[in-house]
């Protein structure tokens, strides 16, 4: 340093009264002592820019260490010293002293600066220091003491003082105690000025702090700008200012040593003494070691600003609070939640509790309003005068009246109401006949009866026949359960029934055979015969007989029959017999001594105690079959003959007499009666001529439900069975009659699946040849005449019809043409017709060739409908059932024609109701069937070419085409029928090879029997169609009203 | 004899909370098929089901308003001055049109060019849509039926001529509109009766006619009878309705037939449109060679 330029550091702690002493010194004209200027701190930390610093920080502090090496102290020392120069040749005076009171935390420097320098070190009682903290700057030191909190001020107390006495300690400081300083100012000033090697200067007391720069700065003791002197009042303040516990823990703070060291070991006893407590020695050294800590982390954390230190603690202290905190708010929202839940059931119950108030209170007030009526009324009645009462009870008689009135009609509506069908007893015997029980164990399980006791009496059997009763027994799908087995050796079947009749609770009685089936509907019909003629004791019906599959119609049981037929051997067949309880009962049973004939002997008593009434319809089934009791047929009228012995024997000689004579007469009636021309055209009886019939496949079953179509009743007679006589497939149907409607029904019905698939097979490649059966076939050459029309058909009139007209042409159009005329339609008009079951269009292609009409066609076969496409005509792909959403709506016709397809249709009812709806304002619907009152019929019986099963589920008559309109909502307008050769020629080959063998669509006929048909068709155009008896039929229906 | 020139059939429905029979009513008037039709739906604002279940139709209504109104006689009368047809009718919303019906009109105005309305006979059906019961009317006589209200409403259809010479309904009526409609066009219009059934009347428990009858209806039959200056006779009304329910019982018993229903009674009237039933089998072809 240059002479006349010196340094001198003013040290101390803060709160000593460094400021004092520096004003104090600033009044010497060579010594310029500006406030605090806090360079050495700021050298001492050159680098350790924030963490912020726009220039990486970490480089900034790396960078300058590595640049400075280990010149730093001197090079800072030396940056220091021209920076105090510079300062002090400004003032022009001679002497510079920094005075900063925190230089005790870079005393190295402070040091390097040695020897040249003067430092002069002020102390001050460290207990006045503390309570100059609190006064001036409210810092509990005691406080801070025993918290050891990591602050500057601690670190003033503690450090402050051990630094700086262990620097004056070693190094020539000139020390100052504050307490000499107050009391003898000058002579401490002038120790000082010597020490500075500077002249002796006066200074005065009073202080003129505002002319400094003092007043400016912010740094400092800014208690002195309001004291203008220098006084002693701050000396001992600690006195009065801490308490005894404050002032043990600051002289703890420090220890006895130091207070010895620094030169208030006096003062220090002094308190003490008055404390009465031992000043702790170690605890001095642990917080001095404390408190160096966080120096030195501080210090550490400023050289490495990459490292975040206890600033990342605290934040990672904080996070963790944070996080605690959010858990616990976590918690207290889970807690809330499941109040709020627990607040809205309890809300819902209250919602609810409320709504049945509501509800009750409704109710309550009904009932208070009931009540106040009904008690209005009661005055009312009590306070009535005579003229009141007549009122009322003409009022009464007037609603009394109407009411009858309204059953009455009510009555007149639904007939006089049914009595309940009675409870029908059936048994069944059976021995070792496990290969027909169950059929007829369904076929009776299969009625739809709801009061049915079925009783099996089984004699023992030795074959799986139990196993297949049981198995019966179990099956859920029957509507009917087997009510009682009886299984033990028994005298035979009539023994077998006795016994099971013995265990019957029913009222009314009959048995069937283990071989042999019910009809369909068979015990309802029975049922309700017997619930509506409750004098009827005993009744019998016409039988059926199955053989090889085939079913037939018996030779019709004569009306009457009594004990006169029965003693000339009349034989009544068993399983169409329903008797009461009661006849039962008072002939005393069957008896159970007959093997064979039980069962005549049974009628004849019965016939001799009440009427039998005859019942019309079948109702069971008889099978035929090799092995049966009743094939030996000549044991059994020996032991009929014995019966009848008994029986004659217990009757009296004048009845015998009577029935002699009934005898006669019926004899002559029934002479009469062959003469009578037979009437029933739709019987055709058993062929025994062809019997055995050849065996057959049966598609269904034995028995079922045929139903007409109109009413969903069973048809409840038989007419004959048949196998597909068109394409020769072996399963069997049966034909029905719907007996109200003279409908024929199919049965059992082909699924649409198999029809599909049948027609597909046949479509494409039908057979071409006529197919006649092996060995006997039913039916064949079936000829039912009159003498005059075999004669008629003899005339050779086809040889002047041929000049007349063409038979053989398709004359559908013409025959549909004389329909509509007929029903009143301008046939001139261009008409929309829809031909619904077009085929391949070959009436389309007449209409367009011949009329004005605009025709389309609906056709389910997709190969037919393709053929029309390409013929062009407008064709719709489906069955006329869907045709409502295959046709576009707002097309609609003048004339639908169903031609020759009703008849192939499961359900006909709903098919019209649905073409109805595509009408036209005015329409017509013409429907052409086979006709069942065809003449043809009786000629050639079941061999009529338009049977046809399973094609044809329906053959209507007139009366059932009409009902069948009617049940569509239409009105049938005209009725015609017509015939043609083809279906002529068809019959008679039919006819020729009989229900066994099959006749395709496609033959072409030889001349004989296209003479014939030519023959025929000529009578029937002249005779038959005009009455109704053509062999199809054409009904035209309107939906409108009659005027 | 396709007439292309089919007259426009205006039909209004008023609805009021009907919910449970107002699809059936729509869809019976729909699914007639008739090119022509003119259909006003007018809904008195209902609260209850209706509006969702006509939804899927509702574009098929020429006029379509929700909107609260003054009760049935003011809907109808509302939508009869929206009506273009030239012929004109109105179905209650628990009533039913039969299949074929609009068709059948069409053609008999066609038919008979001097009739101004036509009417039918009236089948009942319950709320589970059964046939209950038939009313068979005589053949038309002013004489009578001025007096007496017995014409089924359901079933009227009228030129629009006659609706021009005598007004709307008039809105005043709650109950018996249709009697006063009917008497005023019985005035001059020429009337018949067709023997045939036309449309479906509902009794139900909620109806008008079952639950009003005694209270205003018999107020407003005898308001109408005063206006118009009609002398009644006692009893003779009655018997005339006891002759026409016997008529019907008997209609019933003996299984009589006439076009638009199918004979009998206790069938559901759903049946008679044909619904397809899957298990029976469809029509089949023609197998003529």
């Amino acid at each position: 340093m240059k002479p006349g330029f010196s340094i001198a550091f003013l040290l101390g702690v803060p709160r000593s009264g460094t400021t004092l002493l520096s004003l104090l010194l600033n009044q010497h004209p060579s010594i310029y002592c500006p406030p605090e200027p806090w360079l050495l701190l700021g050298m001492d930390a050159l680098g350790q820019v924030p963490l912020k610093h726009a220039a990486d920080p970490p480089l900034v502090a790396v960078a300058i260490a590595e640049f400075l090496a280990d010149r730093r102290v001197r090079a800072l020392n030396a940056a220091a010293g021209s920076i105090y120069r510079q300062i002090l040749e400004a003032t022009g005076k001679s002497v510079f002293v920094d005075k900063t009171p925190r230089y005790y935390h870079s005393l190295d420097l402070v040091r390097s600066f040695l020897p040249e320098s003067k430092v002069i070190l002020l102390l001050r009682n460290p207990l006045d220091v503390a309570a100059s903290y609190g006064q001036s700057w409210n810092v509990n030191l005691p406080e801070l003491i025993t918290r050891r909190t990591d602050s500057p001020f601690l670190f003033d107390y503690v450090l402050g003082f051990n630094r700086l006495i262990a620097f004056a300690e070693h190094n020539p400081v000139l020390m100052i105690h504050y307490e000499d300083l107050v009391a003898s100012t000058d002579a401490e000033m002038n120790r000082i000025f010597a020490h500075l090697g500077l002249s002796g200067h006066t200074v005065s007391t009073e202080i003129a702090i505002n002319s400094t720069e003092y007043a400016k700065t912010s740094f400092g003791d800014r208690k002195i700008l309001t004291d203008r002197t220098v006084h002693q009042q701050s000396v001992n303040a600690y006195k009065t200012y801490f308490s005894r516990q404050e002032l043990d823990i600051l002289l703890g703070a420090l220890g006895e040593n130091l207070f010895e060291r620094l030169g208030y070991g006096p003062c220090c006893a002094e308190v003490a003494g008055e404390l009465n407590t031992p000043v702790p020695s170690n605890e001095c050294v642990e917080l001095l070691a404390v408190v160096e800590d966080y120096a030195a982390q501080r210090k550490a954390a400023c050289e490495k600003p990459d490292s975040l230190g206890d600033l990342q603690e605290q934040l990672k202290q904080l996070t963790q609070h944070i996080d605690g905190l959010q858990d616990r708010n976590k918690a207290l929202e889970n807690q809330a939640d499941q109040v709020q839940a627990g607040n809205d059931l309890l809300n819902e119950q209250l919602a609810q509790a409320l709504e049945r108030n509501t509800a009750l209170d409704e109710q309550l007030h009904q009932a208070q309003a009931r009540n106040k009526q009904l008690g209005e009324q009661i005055r009312a009645l009590q306070h009535m005068g005579f003229r009141d009462r007549l009122r009322a009870d003409w009022r009464y008689t007037k609603m009394f009246v109407k009411h009858r009135l309204y059953v009455a009609l009510w009555r007149l509506a639904n007939g006089p109401r049914k009595p309940p069908l009675p409870k029908i007893t059936l048994v069944t015997p059976v021995f070792n006949g496990g290969e027909y029980i169950e059929s007829t164990l369904r076929s009776v399980l299969f009625q739809d009866y709801p009061d049915l006791e079925y009783i099996i009496v089984d004699g023992a059997s030795a074959d799986h026949t139990l196993e297949i009763i049981e198995r019966v027994r179990k099956d859920e799908t029957l509507p009917n359960t087997i009510s009682r087995i009886i299984s033990e050796p028994d005298e035979g079947m009539y023994d077998a029934v006795a016994k099971g009749f013995s265990a019957a609770t029913g009222e009314v009685f009959g048995y069937l055979n283990a071989d042999d089936l019910l009809e369909a509907a068979a015990l309802k019909r029975v049922g309700e015969y017997f619930a509506a003629h409750p004098k009827v004791s005993v009744i019998y019906h016409d039988d059926t007989v199955l053989v090889n599959a085939w079913k037939y119609p018996n030779v019709r049981q004569p009306k009457g029959i009594g004990t006169v037929d029965l003693l000339n051997q009349h034989i009544l067949f068993q399983d169409g017999v329903f008797f009461r309880r009661q006849a039962y009962e008072a002939i005393g049973g069957i008896r159970r001594d007959l093997r064979l004939a039980g069962d005549y002997d049974l009628w004849l008593r019965l016939s001799a105690h009440c009427k039998l009434v005859r019942r019309p319809g079948h109702v069971s089934c008889f099978r035929i079959r090799p092995g049966q009791l009743s094939a030996n047929m000549g044991a059994y009228y020996q032991e009929a003959a014995t019966a009848r012995r008994d029986f004659l024997r217990t009757v009296s000689p004048l009845r015998k007499l009577m029935w002699d004579r009934n005898f006669l007469i019926r004899l002559v009636r029934n002479f009469l009666k062959r003469l009578r021309v037979e009437n029933d055209r739709l019987l055709f009886p058993i062929d025994f001529g062809n019997l055995p019939p050849p065996s057959r496949l049966l598609a269904g079953s034995e028995f079922g439900n045929p139903s007409s179509p109109i009413d969903g009743k069973p048809a409840e007679r038989l007419l004959f069975s048949v196998p597909d006589t068109r394409f020769g497939e072996p399963e069997i149907h049966h034909i029905y009659l719907d007996t109200r409607h003279n409908i024929a029904v199919t049965h059992p019905p082909v699924g649409v699946e198999r029809l599909d698939l049948l027609y597909r097979k046949h479509y494409s490649s039908p057979p071409t040849t006529i197919q006649e059966p092996q060995g006997s076939s039913p039916y064949r050459l079936v000829n039912h005449k009159r003498f005059w029309e075999k004669a008629l058909l003899r005339l050779p009139v086809e040889r002047v019809c041929r000049f007349l007209y063409d038979g053989w042409n398709d004359q559908t159009l013409a025959e549909l043409k004389l329909v509509l005329k007929a029903a009143k339609v301008d046939i001139e008009a261009p008409l929309s017709c829809l031909d619904a079951g077009c085929f391949e269009g070959a009436l389309l292609d007449r209409i367009r060739d011949a009329t004005p009409w605009i025709a389309s066609g609906l056709e389910p076969n997709e190969h037919a409908v393709e053929r029309c496409r390409e013929k062009g005509h407008p064709v719709w792909s489906g069955h006329a059932e869907s045709a409502l959403e295959i046709i576009p709506e707002h097309t609609r016709f003048d004339v639908i024609f169903l031609s020759q397809s009703i008849e192939h249709v499961g359900d006909p009812v709903n098919v019209l109701r649905r073409l109805r709806l595509l009408l036209a304002a005015g329409g017509v619907l013409v429907v052409s069937t086979p006709n069942l009152d065809s003449r043809e019929i009786d000629w050639f019986g079941p061999t009529w070419a338009h049977w046809h099963p399973p094609y044809h589920r329906h053959i209507f008559s007139r009366k059932g085409l009409c009902a069948l309109a009617r049940k569509a909502g239409f009105r049938p307008v005209c009725f015609r029928t017509f015939s043609h050769c083809y279906w002529s020629s068809m019959s008679l080959a039919q006819n020729w090879v009989g229900l066994g063998g099959s006749v395709s669509h496609a033959v072409h006929f030889d001349g004989g029997i296209a003479i014939r048909a030519e023959r025929s068709n000529f009578w029937h155009r002249l005779i038959w169609n005009r009455l109704g008896k053509g062999d199809y039929s054409f009904l035209a229906m309107r939906d409108d009203s009659d005027d | 004899m396709t007439k292309l020139e089919l007259p426009v059939i205006s039909l209004v429905t008023p609805s009021f909370n009907q919910g449970k029979f107002v699809e059936a009513t729509v869809r019976s008037v729909l699914e007639q098929r008739y090119p022509k039709l003119e259909y006003l739906f007018m809904d008195g604002g209902s609260t209850d089901a209706t509006l969702n279940r006509i939804a899927p139709y509702q574009a098929r209504f020429a006029c379509f308003k929700s909107a609260a109104d003054q009760g049935q006689s003011a809907a109808i009368a509302e939508g009869f001055s929206l009506a273009t047809g030239e012929i004109l009718a109105y179905l209650n919303s628990d009533d039913l049109l039969l299949p074929g019906t609009l068709n059948f009109v069409a053609d008999f105005f066609e038919r008979h060019p001097r009739v101004d309305l036509i009417y039918g006979h009236r089948c009942v059906i319950d709320a589970e849509n059964r046939v209950i019961g038939h009313w068979i009317l005589p053949p038309h006589c002013n004489f009578m039926m001025r007096r007496w209200d017995l014409i089924p409403q359901e079933t009227c259809f009228w030129r629009r001529r006659l609706f021009e010479a005598h007004g709307n309904i008039d809105k005043s009526f709650r109950f018996a509109m249709d009697y006063d409609l009917l008497v005023r066009y019985m005035k001059t219009g020429r009337f018949k009766r067709v023997n045939r059934f036309l449309a479906a009347f509902r009794v139900h428990e909620h109806a008008k006619s079952s639950t009003q009858l005694a209270t205003t209806g018999e107020q407003e039959i005898a308001r109408i009878q005063s206006k118009y200056r009609i002398r009644d006779f006692p009893f003779a009304g009655k018997l005339f309705s006891l002759a026409v329910q016997l008529r019907a019982a008997l209609f019933a018993r003996w299984n009589e037939c006439l076009p638009g229903l199918p004979p009998g009674i206790h069938y559901p009237i759903d049946e008679i449109w044909g619904k397809p039933d899957s298990d029976r089998a469809g029509v089949r072809s023609s197998d003529s060679a």
